[in-house]
C-alpha cells in the first residue's frame, strides 16, 4: 500500500492528464458534461487530501445511470460521436470515484488516449494536432508515474516518456506511410450534430450576409489548367426550389428525371479539398460533367449530394464545362414546381412583376427590365441589410431596398415566377482568393453567394445573377471591392498590410499542404510514394513488403540506439590501462584471479616471469597511486599509459 | 501475464533445462531474459486494435497516426523493459542461518554496470515477492531473498526471479536464476527447557583451568570474549582492550550433552540443547557440546555458539535435496 502523499501525487497526475485530454472537447461538449466532469475531478482530489470516504457501489451506480440518462436526454443517443464522447468523459470521471489501485489509474490514462482519438474524429486541422500532441505526452508521463511499483528514485516523467515517444516516432512514421488503407468503411460514418457555419439547404433573408464576414475556408481548389475568369467561377451548391414567401428551401421533391445537358467548349479540370460542412453537398463549377461517383450523386437539379454528411476533410477531382446548355425541354411537372408561389404572400411584388412583364413584351426583355430596375433605381448592396417583414420580397422591393446577394436573388426569382418564367434560386460560392504561394484558389465562407436560374425556351436553364446588376465589382473583384471603408473596418476584412496578407497566404498554404499530405493521405498517395521508391505498378503485396522492410530497418535502428544508450560505463583511464596490462599477461598464460589484489598479482608475475617483474611492479604501483592516492598528477597517467604501451610480455 | 498451474510448471521446467545450473556470478544476458505482455498490456493492445479499426473505418489519418504512435510506444517500452534487466550482474552475498521456523535469508548483490539507472526490480522466490528496488548507474544493491524454513538442517534456494514491469507496466520482463545455494537452519530453541544439569566438576575431559575466582593476569581481547571480563581500567589508561583472566578450579564448565537433554524425541532434545547454548552465550558463559561422535571443547563467545548450533543443525540431518 502506498503512503497517502504518494497516492495523492499519482491521483493528481491522472486527473491532470484526463483534464488535458478533455480540453479539445470543451467546444462541443454540453456545458453540464464538462462541468460535472471537472466537479468530480475536484471533489476526488479534495477527498484524497481530506481522507473523505469515496461513494459506495450503490451511489456510483445511481450517478452512472443518471449520467447516461442525461446524455440520452441531451444528445438523444449514446452511439453518435457527440454522445459517445460525452459518455466516455463522464465514465472516466465516474471511474475516478472508485480509483484506488494503480490499475484504475492506468485505465483512466487509456481513456484519456481514447479521448485524444475522438478529438481527431472531430477535426484534423493543425490546431487540433498542436493541442493533442502535448496531451499525448502528458498522458505518457502520467502513465510512467502511476505505473510505478516502488517508491524509490524515479526517472523524470516528462523526459523519460518524451524520449520514448521520440524513439517511437520513426516506427510510427513507417506504419503511417505504408500501412494499407482500406477503401470504404466497416460501419457508418460518425454522426455529429455540429453546427458548422456555411450554406445549408435553406435560405432566409440575411442568411448569406451573416457569412459575409466569415473568413473561414470553405474549400480550396487546385486547377489542372489555367484559372477560369471570375465570371465563370460559380460553385454550385444547394438548389432552392420552394418558396414560402420568406424562406427558400430545397424541398423534398427529389424524384424528377434529370434534364439533359449538352457540354460545349473546353472543360476545366480541378481538385477540390472540402472542409467539413456537416451537410450532404459537394461544390463544383457549373456545369459539372465528371466527379467521383462513389462519393456523390447528381440530383435532377444538378447538385452533387453525398450519402452522409461531410464531417471530415474530403478531396475530389471534378471536370466542368463553363459553357453548357441544360434542359432544352422542361417537363410540365418541373414547370409547375418552378412557377410555384406562396399563396397570398408578397402581393405587391406579384402585381409589379405582371405589369412589368406586360410592358416588356418578351421573357428575355422582361429579365432585362428587372435587372435594369435593380441597377437604375435606388437599390443598395450592403453587408448589413435591415431585417425584413414576413412578406420579405415586398418589404425589400418597396421599403428597405438594401440587400445582400440573397435578397436580390430571392426577389428576382420570385418576380420571374410571378411573370410565368420557371425560375429557382441557386446557392453556392462565387469567385475565390488566389493563393499565389500555393497556386490554388481559396473559397471562404465570405464567398458564399446566391443567384438565379431561369428556364428560357431558347437556352434552357440560364444563370442570371442579379447581384451582378447591382454590384458588378462583387463578381469581378470580390466582396471587398463593393464595400465602403466603415464596413471593411468593422468586418476586419481589410488587408491593407501586404505583409499580413502574405502571412495569411503562407499559413493557408501550410493548411492546404497539411490537408493534401496528412489528412488526405490515402491509397493513391501511397502508390505514388512506392513509385518514388522504384516500385512500378505497386499493389497490395508491394505495400506489405515495403512496410515489412521499413519496420525491420527502423527496429534495427531502434535496437542500436537503445544498445548505445545502455552501453556499459567506461572504466576510468587508469583501470583501462591496467586491464590492458592484465590482458597481455593473460595471453601469455599469467592470468589474474578475481580475488587477487594488484600487488599480489605483481608478486606472482615476478615469481613466474622474473624478466617482467620490474615492469609489472612499476605499472602496478602507478595504477594503485592513480586509483587510491588523493595526490596524483596527469603526468602519472601519461607515464602509466607509456609503460603499458611498451609492455610486451 | 502470469502463467498459471500446469503450464507455468512446464515453462519453469523448460527454462531450467535450457539455462542449466548457474555459476556465480550471473550476468543477465539477452538469452536469459523473458518478456511477455501483462494483463494491462493485453488491454492496451485491445484498445489499440479498437482505435485502428475506428480510424480505418473513418479514414481518419490523424487517428491512425495516433494509433501507430501508441503502438510504437508500446513496442519501445517492451524494449526498455527488456533493457532494464539486461547486463545486470547478480552475485551471491552472505547468508544468515536462521532458527527453524524463521526465514532463511539469502543475500544477493545486484550490480548495474551500465550508465543508466535500472528501476523497479522485484526479486521473488516461489513464496515471496520483495519490494521493488532501483539501482543507480554503476551502483549495487543487496537484495534479501527469504525462504521459509520448517525444520533444522539444510534449506536450499533453487530458483528465484528478478522481474520488472518498468516503465509502463504493459510488459513484464524477467530473468530466472538457479543458484543452487544452501543455508543451514539451526534447531529452534525449545520454549520451555529444563535448566542445564550442573556441570560435573573437574573430572570431565576438556575442562580448562580457567575459572572465575582468582585474578590470574591480563591477555589480549579476542572477539567473543565476555564484556564483563574486559579490563576497563586498563583500557582507560592504555587504550588497549585487555581481558582479565581468572584461575581456579572452583567454577566447573558445562559441556551440554545430548544424553542430558530430557525430551520426547531427538528433535526436541536438540531444541533443548539449542536453548541451553543460546542462553549460555547470552550470559557470556563458557560452554561446550557433546553429541554422539562429536565433542566441541568449551569456549565462550559468538563463534562457539555458531559452531555448536551448526553441529546441532547438521546432526543426522537430511540433505537439502530430499528435504
Amino acid at each position: 500500500m502506498l503512503e497517502p502523499r504518494e497516492q495523492f501525487r499519482r491521483l493528481s497526475w491522472t486527473i491532470a492528464a484526463l483534464v488535458a485530454a478533455l480540453v479539445p472537447h470543451v467546444a462541443h461538449l454540453r456545458i453540464w458534461v464538462t462541468g460535472l466532469v471537472l466537479a468530480i475531478c475536484a471533489w476526488r482530489l479534495l477527498a484524497e487530501r481530506r481522507g473523505w470516504r469515496l461513494p459506495g457501489a450503490v451511489l456510483r451506480t445511481v450517478i452512472a445511470l443518471g449520467a447516461t440518462a442525461g446524455v440520452i436526454a441531451s444528445y438523444s443517443t449514446i452511439t453518435g460521436l457527440d454522445g459517445g464522447t460525452a459518455l466516455l468523459a463522464l465514465m472516466a470521471a465516474l471511474k475516478l470515484l472508485e480509483t484506488r489501485a494503480p490499475r484504475d489509474h492506468v485505465v483512466l490514462i487509456f481513456i484519456g488516449w481514447f479521448l485524444c482519438l475522438s478529438a481527431f474524429l472531430y477535426a484534423q486541422d493543425i490546431l487540433t494536432v498542436v493541442c493533442v500532441v502535448p496531451t499525448v505526452w502528458l498522458l505518457a508521463a502520467a502513465l510512467l508515474e502511476v505505473a510505478r511499483r516502488g517508491q524509490g528514485p524515479a526517472p523524470a516523467p516528462f523526459r523519460a516518456s518524451g524520449a520514448m515517444l521520440l524513439k517511437a516516432l520513426p516506427l510510427a512514421l513507417v506504419l503511417f506511410l505504408f500501412f494499407p488503407r482500406i477503401a470504404g468503411s466497416f460501419w457508418g460514418a460518425p454522426s455529429s450534430e455540429r453546427a458548422l457555419t456555411g450554406l445549408t439547404d435553406e435560405m432566409s433573408p440575411g442568411d448569406i450576409s451573416d457569412l459575409a464576414l466569415n473568413d473561414t475556408v470553405a474549400f480550396r481548389v487546385r486547377f489542372k489548367g489555367p484559372l477560369p475568369p471570375p465570371s465563370q467561377r460559380y460553385w454550385r451548391g444547394p438548389v432552392l426550389n420552394e418558396f414560402d414567401g420568406y424562406t427558400w428551401s430545397r424541398g423534398d421533391n427529389q424524384f424528377y428525371s434529370r434534364p439533359r445537358v449538352s457540354y460545349l467548349g473546353l472543360p476545366v479540370d480541378y481538385t477540390v479539398t472540402l472542409e467539413p460542412t456537416g451537410q450532404r453537398m459537394l461544390f463544383a463549377l457549373d456545369m459539372v460533367e465528371q466527379w467521383p461517383a462513389v462519393m456523390a450523386q447528381q440530383t435532377w437539379d444538378y447538385q452533387l449530394r453525398t450519402r452522409s454528411p461531410v464531417n471530415s476533410v474530403l478531396q475530389y477531382d471534378a471536370r466542368s464545362y463553363p459553357r453548357y446548355q441544360a434542359g432544352a425541354q422542361l417537363s410540365p411537372a418541373l414547370r409547375h414546381l418552378h412557377l410555384q408561389l406562396a399563396a397570398g404572400r408578397n402581393p405587391r411584388t406579384i402585381q409589379l412583376a405582371r405589369s412589368m412583364r406586360a410592358a416588356a413584351g418578351s421573357d428575355r426583355e422582361f429579365t432585362r427590365s428587372v435587372l435594369a430596375m435593380f441597377r437604375d433605381q435606388e437599390f443598395y448592396y450592403t453587408l448589413t441589410p435591415p431585417g425584413l417583414e414576413r412578406d420579405s420580397v415586398d418589404d425589400f422591393l418597396f421599403n428597405t431596398r438594401q440587400g445582400f446577394c440573397g435578397h436580390f436573388a430571392s426577389a428576382f426569382t420570385m418576380m420571374m415566377r410571378a411573370a410565368g418564367i420557371p425560375a429557382r434560386v441557386v446557392g453556392g460560392y462565387q469567385g475565390g482568393d488566389w493563393n499565389p504561394i500555393g497556386g490554388y484558389l481559396i473559397l471562404r465562407q465570405s464567398h458564399a453567394h446566391a443567384w438565379s436560374e431561369v428556364w428560357l425556351p431558347e437556352s434552357g436553364w440560364t444563370r442570371i445573377d442579379p447581384t451582378a446588376a447591382v454590384a458588378p465589382e462583387r463578381i469581378e473583384r470580390g466582396l471587398e471591392a463593393t464595400l465602403s471603408g466603415d464596413e471593411l473596418l468593422e468586418g476586419g476584412l481589410g488587408r491593407d498590410s501586404l505583409l499580413l496578407w502574405r502571412a495569411g497566404m503562407v499559413w493557408d498554404n501550410v493548411n492546404a499542404r497539411w490537408n493534401d499530405w496528412v489528412v488526405q493521405f490515402n491509397r493513391l498517395q501511397q502508390e505514388q510514394l512506392l513509385r518514388k521508391f522504384g516500385v512500378d505498378d505497386p499493389d497490395w503485396q508491394d505495400l506489405a513488403l515495403v512496410l515489412g522492410v521499413g519496420l525491420a530497418v527502423m527496429l534495427a535502428l531502434l535496437s542500436g540506439w537503445l544498445a548505445w544508450e545502455f552501453r556499459p560505463r567506461r572504466a576510468d583511464p587508469a583501470t583501462e590501462n591496467y586491464r590492458r596490462f592484465a590482458r597481455r599477461l593473460a595471453r601469455r598464460g599469467v592470468e589474474r584471479a578475481p580475488h587477487e589484489a594488484p600487488r599480489d598479482f605483481a608478486m606472482r608475475v615476478r615469481r613466474l616471469r622474473p624478466d617482467l617483474g620490474s615492469a609489472a611492479s612499476a605499472i602496478t604501483e602507478l595504477y594503485l597511486k592513480l586509483r587510491y592516492m588523493p595526490a596524483h598528477s596527469s603526468r602519472d597517467l601519461i607515464l602509466l599509459r607509456g609503460l603499458v604501451r611498451r609492455f610486451h610480455p | 501475464m502470469r502463467l498459471s498451474g500446469f503450464f507455468r510448471r512446464r515453462v519453469q521446467y523448460w527454462i531450467r533445462r535450457r539455462q542449466g545450473a548457474d555459476r556465480d556470478p550471473v550476468t543477465f544476458r539477452r538469452g536469459r531474459i523473458y518478456v511477455l505482455p501483462t494483463k494491462l498490456g493485453v488491454v492496451f493492445g485491445l484498445m489499440l486494435f479498437g482505435m485502428l479499426l475506428g480510424s480505418l473505418n473513418y479514414a481518419n489519418n490523424l487517428g491512425l497516426g495516433l494509433t501507430f504512435l501508441l503502438a510504437s510506444l508500446a513496442f519501445v517500452t517492451m524494449q526498455a523493459c527488456h533493457r532494464n534487466l539486461e547486463a545486470l550482474i547478480a552475485s551471491e552475498a552472505g547468508t544468515e542461518p536462521p532458527f527453524a521456523g524463521q526465514d532463511a535469508v539469502f543475500e544477493l548483490a545486484l550490480a548495474n554496470p551500465g550508465r543508466l539507472a535500472r528501476y523497479d526490480l522485484e526479486a521473488s522466490t516461489a513464496a515471496t515477492i520483495n519490494d521493488p528496488v532501483s539501482i543507480p548507474a554503476g551502483g549495487e544493491t543487496i537484495v534479501k531473498l527469504r525462504v521459509a524454513t520448517r525444520r533444522r538442517g539444510w534449506v536450499a534456494l533453487d530458483r528465484f526471479e528478478i522481474t520488472t514491469r518498468f516503465p509502463y507496466g504493459l510488459f513484464r520482463a524477467w530473468a530466472v536464476l538457479h543458484p543452487g545455494r544452501r543455508c543451514l537452519v539451526y534447531p529452534r530453541p525449545a520454549d520451555a527447557a529444563p535448566p542445564p544439569p550442573p556441570a560435573p566438576g573437574l573430572g570431565s575431559a576438556g575442562a580448562t583451568q580457567r575459572g572465575d575466582d582468582d585474578f590470574a593476569g591480563l591477555r589480549d581481547y579476542h572477539p567473543g570474549d565476555p564484556p564483563r571480563h574486559i579490563a576497563w581500567k586498563a583500557y582507560a589508561k592504555g587504550g588497549e582492550l585487555l581481558i582479565k583472566e581468572f584461575s581456579g578450579a572452583a567454577e566447573p564448565v558445562p559441556i551440554f550433552d545430548l544424553e542430558q537433554a530430557q525430551a520426547a524425541d531427538l528433535e526436541s532434545r536438540l531444541s533443548v540443547l539449542a536453548r541451553w547454548i543460546v542462553d549460555a552465550e547470552a550470559r557470556s558463559e563458557t560452554f561446550g557440546l557433546r553429541l554422539p561422535g562429536l565433542e566441541i571443547p568449551p569456549q565462550p563467545g559468538e563463534q562457539q555458539r555458531r559452531r555448536c548450533l551448526a553441529a546441532l543443525a547438521e546432526f543426522q540431518a537430511v540433505a537439502p535435496d530430499d528435504a
